[in-house]
């Protein structure tokens, strides 16, 4: 009970907010204001008995404050009942993406476990492989969700050491080749001369180059042409990646680096996404000492780009 | 035995739920977006179409509602496989005219094929 009476810890316990947002202790604000208003205004009103009109100014000020105050508490209610929404939006949609791997590993075990199929070598090692590849799907997924609440955490180590961007995105370019074939567009990859390392945590900075490539093959449509370029420009590089496809909405553009955020017109196109990508991908590039970008038109394509300080022997 | 167009863009779903089927004697064809299913369906003519819901280029609803309209395919029973389970979803497949509605992580492999196989001309 007396836990109660701590108003910052029950902020921060229950609501995960600061005090400054939190409908507990604004309200308790609230309750103080109106109480002193309320005096204020009794004071005011038997100081100035001959003259109403001071009196109604002091009751008009007072209710303007009340007032603020009240919109103010409204405001933090409808953050965490957003936050609460954003919650079942999220289990929901990694509910789903768990679903489908676990379903296709489901599957290939029940495959397996057919006489007519598992007699089958070609059939059995393809099976194989379709497990194989669905239990690092899951891996991944629940890696991501981990570095996510890290990140929520504030507790994401990053290991920078010098790293060859230009090799890792020509094999990354290499390994979305097929998922580019199936839709028949061509990717091209244009790297300025001697690219220098960067300095960046290699693990991490795939996940950023996988991303942007795979969303660029993703939302592209047939025939689409992406344009991979590695730009080096003084103490910096440059990743771009330009593509043709679906485009964001104008009015969605400022939401696009936020957590579980996925432009409205994805959903025909491709069902795959935890809306997850680009919220890291912002905070590995930024926690890199780098920026991070983009320009989009709906139905003309994407660009999205990111900067990193190459690597000096002062960098480590 | 019977011949069935499968639309789902999943390779490793499509791969295994193929097999199977093809285990159970069926003739399959395949497809990996909505509108090359759709194209399939009108030229195959098949015994059932076996739909998903998040597709691309034309998802699964546009895909059954285009089967039902048109006059040739409206009579192909379409058992919609997918992973959406929201009431709002079965009720809008329903109301488009599928004739079973799946949720794929709660089936084997062999229960989807016995799904399938009610639903074909020749069981009812």
């Amino acid at each position: 009970m007396l836990h109660k009476l701590n108003v910052r810890a029950v902020c921060r316990e229950e609501f995960n907010v600061s005090v400054w947002r939190c409908p507990t202790f604004l309200f308790i604000v609230m309750g103080v204001a109106t109480i002193t208003g309320a005096v204020a205004s009794s004071l005011f009103a038997t100081q100035y008995a001959d003259d109403p009109g001071v009196a109604a100014l002091a009751s008009l000020v007072v209710a303007a404050i009340i007032f603020t105050l009240g919109h103010i508490v409204i405001q933090s209610l409808t953050r965490i009942l957003e936050a609460s929404r954003m919650k079942s939006k999220f289990l929901n949609i990694i509910s789903h993406q768990l679903l489908t791997p676990l379903t296709a590993m489901k599957w290939s075990l029940n495959a397996l476990e057919t006489d007519g199929i598992a007699s089958d070598p070609k059939e059995r090692e393809d099976i194989y492989r379709i497990f194989k590849e669905n239990n690092l799907r899951m891996v991944n997924i629940i890696n991501t969700l981990l570095d996510i609440s890290r990140i929520d955490v504030g507790k994401v180590q990053l290991r920078p050491e010098p790293f060859d961007i230009a090799a890792y995105t020509k094999t990354a370019i290499a390994m979305h080749a097929d998922d580019c074939a199936k839709k028949t567009c061509t990717m091209t990859f244009a790297p300025d001369d001697d690219i220098p390392p960067v300095f960046a945590d290699p693990a991490r900075l795939r996940i950023v180059i996988d991303n942007l490539i795979d969303n660029a093959v993703k939302y592209s449509r047939e025939n689409a042409a992406i344009v991979v370029a590695l730009k080096k420009d003084g103490g910096t590089v440059t990743f771009a990646v330009t593509d043709t496809g679906i485009g964001i909405p104008q009015h969605e553009h400022r939401h696009i680096f936020s957590k579980f955020s996925r432009a409205s017109n994805v959903f025909p196109v491709e069902g795959k996404g935890l809306g997850m990508g680009l919220f890291l991908a912002k905070f590995i590039i930024e926690a890199s000492g780098g920026t991070i970008n983009f320009e989009s038109r709906e139905g003309v394509g994407s660009k999205f780009w990111f900067s990193l300080p190459a690597y000096t022997r002062s960098s480590s | 035995m019977a011949t069935i167009v499968l639309i789902e863009d999943e390779t490793a779903l499509q791969r295994t739920l193929a097999a199977a089927l093809k285990d159970a004697g069926h003739t399959v064809v395949t497809a990996s977006d909505g509108a090359a299913g759709l194209a399939l369906a009108r030229e195959h003519k098949p015994d059932a179409v076996i739909l998903d819901l998040i597709l691309p280029k034309m998802d699964g609803f546009s895909v059954l509602e285009a089967l039902k309209k048109d006059k040739t395919t409206a009579h192909i029973p379409v058992v919609v496989l997918t992973n959406l389970e929201g009431p709002e979803d079965v009720e809008r497949v329903v109301g488009l005219g599928a004739t079973t509605y799946l949720v794929k992580a709660n089936y084997d492999l062999s229960d989807v094929v016995n799904k399938v196989e009610e639903v074909l001309p020749r069981a009812q």
